[in-house]
């Protein structure tokens, strides 16, 4: 597993990937550093190492580190115009009204579930597809698909989510076109609870299946060709190929990226839910974003908000421990 | 940067390309055809901070401060400012992270002193009382602007005025607009009541009135959130945001009996798709494609002050189209019409703590008033938008729709205070659609429910739990019962509801806020 790659599979480089580096970046170091000089201490000999490190060390301080000071509002009653250091404290208060809220819990199923669906059906979407396009032969056929498949990535949510409503909507989308057609009444897909996960999830994978699949691919041309030589020879086809050589090659990678989405089961995208949600929805379709929005941001209640994100990024941290600790106990994979 | 300045009468020269150069220190208005004539002292610099209003000129505009109206309103008013815009759509919210953020503009524009995003910057000295500033250096604004406006709650606190007012055409902000064309065809006349409303209704889904042989009118429509439908709430009394006192206390229309009656008004319009079925999912640009592009909506509600616009906007998408205001359905008690509002407009400017000189912020607003100021806002650009032929104006009414957004830059959106253009009688008489508008305010004026929370501030429980504001509870219940997902009765499973998650406690705090005011 590259390190690169993991970069790219989780959108933030890790501080923690030195200790998987991979044998090339040995190699490296072996000719950088200097043989003479085996005193020295460790981190001036490779100095040049260090540094590369360090505007990614820099990133996560100023970025990440220096931040979570504002983590202390959740526990104030904070007013912009007292500031972090004018603000009463109030200790549990604002938790407190989180858990005694009557919404929260729906609020709460509804993440899990919209979460869990984009896990079960988005997450391997791009794997199938990736395999796929592995076994396309003719180049320009699928240089062209890959092209095609990425241009939805590169669009907002507020333009996707504004096709999605068209699309469905009963007076001129073209969904409810070919529903008339076969004669009958047309649906109004944007109002029906009953719809509106599935909506949410179909169009998410739409968006963003071609744009998973870059780091698959990848890997998958990380695969040593030998091996599927060899499995020829032993009069395997190309079903076999796959199951038994292309997929294990894969399972890093794919073990790697589910624990990374799985510390994220509490965060959906905003934008998407937001652009999709409306009043008749709400008890299906309001997640933990949009609520933080809803009162945090349009009632303008920072504790309260900051609150609730830290109750977030909590479960998140216990749920990427957890995973890490299982899939190491049974695959052998982990992220650290 | 090129662009053609025509020579005018006026005694302004402006080399091309340069900022509005003509410096004196003072933002008062010259009288028209005194210009500055170059002296050394700088023009004063200020900042503005300015919603965007949803207008398609604003926010289509690559950079507004290059604009060409905007360079003229710099020169004539002898301000060299800045427009920091704020997205229509965010407006609270921004605002609230430029109060946090620290980094405000000399002169902000909010929507209210009251507001929730607003309240906390005044009584932490944020934002700055106006009294003697205004006393001093805004003398028009302290002649034409009215004493009740001074006083209303969203401009002043406790006898501090914090912000100045822009003015509203009619405190009624809404009227009922419907297609003439197609009540003349089906040989109908203008209705009144809820009843005749319905029937009109019906008539416009059955009978093809914009004959194209397509089952494909919407009889009334709306946008999401029930925004601009409410109609028939007015005609029950009962306007969701709206507050009535009662028995000694005051209570919210979202809960009181005439509501449920209102809902199950609401479900049979739906159900027999005499209101728009798309009405809780529809944004502003598909409603607005529906009535003016298509031309399939027959009636709708807007502000009576831009009657004309739609007027001209129909024709845009039917050219045979017709639009003709007229009164909003009355109820049981033979009355009906929208929220009564104040004549305190929407936008409230105030200054923060951090501008240095506030005096020139007052300047520039009250150099508003001036005559000068009030010819450019109202017929733009000499050359451009119009001529004068034997010392008569000679204005170029727009009618393209393109034409039209360009207008509502000066017309409306630059007006930063002082009168409408609607007060100008002589731009109005010329005006296509100009009685339309005249009309629209003089029913406007006519009906409409009073409100008696009306410049209530934001209440500390509402804040803590907004779900019992309208778009919370109330718009999810109302959402159910009028498509039908839930029988009209469930209003009363929400009503205990609300009170239980704190409404009582809602209505104890607007009681006590009434009765220290009401005096």
């Amino acid at each position: 597993m590259d390190v690169r790659e993991k970069r790219l599979a989780s959108g933030t480089p890790e501080p923690f990937a030195s200790e998987t580096l991979p044998a090339s970046a040995d190699n490296v170091t072996q000719r950088v550093g200097n043989a003479g000089s085996a005193r020295k201490p460790y981190v001036l000999k490779y100095w040049q190492i260090y540094t590369m490190v360090l505007p990614g060390v820099l990133y996560f301080i100023l970025f990440k580190y220096v931040p979570l000071t504002g983590i202390v509002i959740a526990f104030q009653d904070y007013n912009v115009f007292n500031g972090i250091t004018g603000s009463p404290f109030v200790g549990f208060k604002h938790f407190v009204n989180l858990f005694t809220y009557p919404e929260f819990l729906r609020v709460l199923k509804n993440t899990l579930l919209i979460s869990v669906y984009q896990i079960v059906f988005g997450f391997p979407a791009p794997i199938v597809l990736a395999l796929l396009m592995n076994e396309v032969r003719r180049m320009l056929f699928k240089r062209t698909v890959q092209t095609v498949l990425y241009l939805p990535h590169f669009l907002s949510w507020v333009i996707v989510g504004g096709l999605v409503i068209n699309f469905l909507s009963p007076s001129s989308g073209m969904v409810n076109d070919v529903l008339r057609w076969m004669g009958k009444e047309p649906v109004f897909f944007m109002q029906e609870p009953g719809y509106f996960r599935s909506i949410v999830v179909i169009s998410g994978i739409w968006k963003e299946v071609g744009w998973g699949t870059i780091i698959y691919l990848a890997a998958l041309a990380g695969i040593n060709p030998e091996l599927y030589e060899a499995a020829e020879v032993d009069g395997a086809g190309r079903m076999r190929q796959t199951f038994s050589i292309t997929l294990p090659s894969l399972l890093p990678t794919i073990m790697v990226l589910l624990l990374l989405r799985i510390g994220h089961i509490l965060d959906l995208g905003f934008e998407q839910v937001y652009m999709l949600l409306n009043p008749l929805v709400t008890s299906t379709g309001e997640i933990i974003d949009t609520y933080i929005y809803r009162i945090g941001l349009l009632g303008g209640q920072y504790s309260y908000t900051t609150a609730i994100g830290l109750f977030k990024s909590l479960v998140g941290v216990i749920l990427v421990v957890g995973a890490n600790q299982l899939s190491k106990k049974t695959t052998g994979n982990s992220i650290y | 940067m090129n662009k053609r300045w025509m020579t005018t009468a006026m005694a302004v020269t402006v080399a091309a390309g340069s900022l509005a150069g003509c410096a004196s220190d003072n933002g008062k208005g010259a009288s028209p055809g005194s210009a500055g004539g170059g002296s050394d002292s700088k023009p004063v610099k200020l900042k503005i901070g300015i919603g965007t209003e949803g207008l398609q000129y604003i926010e289509g505009s690559p950079n507004i401060n290059e604009d060409k109206y905007t360079k003229k309103l710099r020169e004539l008013s002898k301000t060299d400012f800045t427009l920091d815009l704020i997205p229509h759509r965010e407006f609270d919210q921004k605002l609230t992270l430029l109060f946090a953020g620290g980094e405000l503009p000399d002169l902000l524009q909010t929507h209210g002193i009251n507001k929730p995003e607003v309240a906390p910057a005044v009584d932490t000295g944020a934002i700055i009382p106006l009294n003697d500033l205004i006393d001093k250096y805004g003398p028009n604004l302290k002649k034409n602007i009215s004493k009740e406006a001074w006083e209303f709650a969203s401009v002043s606190k406790n006898g501090k005025i914090y912000g100045i007012p822009n003015v509203n055409a009619t405190p009624n902000g809404n009227v009922m607009m419907v297609r003439k064309d197609w009540l003349d065809k089906l040989g109908m006349k203008a209705p009144k009541t809820i009843d005749e409303y319905i029937d009109m209704l019906r008539a416009f889904r059955d009978k093809d009135p914009n004959g194209n042989g397509k089952n494909d009118e919407i009889p009334y429509s709306g946008r999401e959130k029930l925004a601009f439908t409410e109609a028939f709430f007015g005609a029950y009394d009962a306007i969701p945001v709206d507050w009535k006192f009662e028995n000694g206390e005051l209570v919210p229309n979202m809960i009181r009996p005439q509501m449920k009656t209102a809902l199950a008004t609401y479900r049979k319009l739906y159900e027999e798709k005499l209101l728009d079925n798309e009405v809780f999912v529809q944004v502003a640009k598909d409603w607005d494609a529906k009535i003016k592009a298509k031309g399939i909506v027959g009636l709708w509600t807007h502000a009576p002050r831009l009657a004309d616009k739609w007027s001209a906007e129909v024709k845009t998408g039917t050219p045979t189209g017709v639009v003709d205001i007229i009164p909003a359905p009355t109820g049981p008690d033979g009355k009906g019409g929208f929220s009564i509002g104040s004549t305190v407009g929407g936008n409230i400017w105030v200054i923060p703590k951090t501008t240095k000189n506030p005096e020139n912020a007052i300047k520039f607003l009250d150099w508003f008033y001036s005559d000068e100021a009030q010819k450019f806002l109202t017929y733009g650009i000499e050359g451009e938008d119009y001529t004068v032929e034997n010392g008569k104006i000679n204005y170029k009414y727009p009618v393209k729709q393109e034409d039209i957004y360009r207008e509502e830059m000066h017309l409306t959106w630059l007006r930063m205070v002082g009168p409408l253009h609607l007060t100008d009688t002589e731009f109005m008489k010329n005006r296509p659609s100009g009685d339309l508008v005249l009309k629209a305010m003089d029913i406007a004026s006519k009906e409409g429910r009073k409100n008696d929370g009306l410049g209530m501030p934001s209440l500390p429980t509402l804040q803590a739990r907004p779900e019992l504001g309208r778009d919370g509870l109330w718009l999810e219940t109302a959402a159910k019962i009028v498509t039908g997902k839930e029988p009209v009765d469930s209003f009363d499973k929400f009503v205990l509801d609300w009170k239980k998650r704190g409404g009582d406690q809602v209505i104890k705090e607007a009681t006590e806020w009434y009765k220290s005011t009401h005096k």
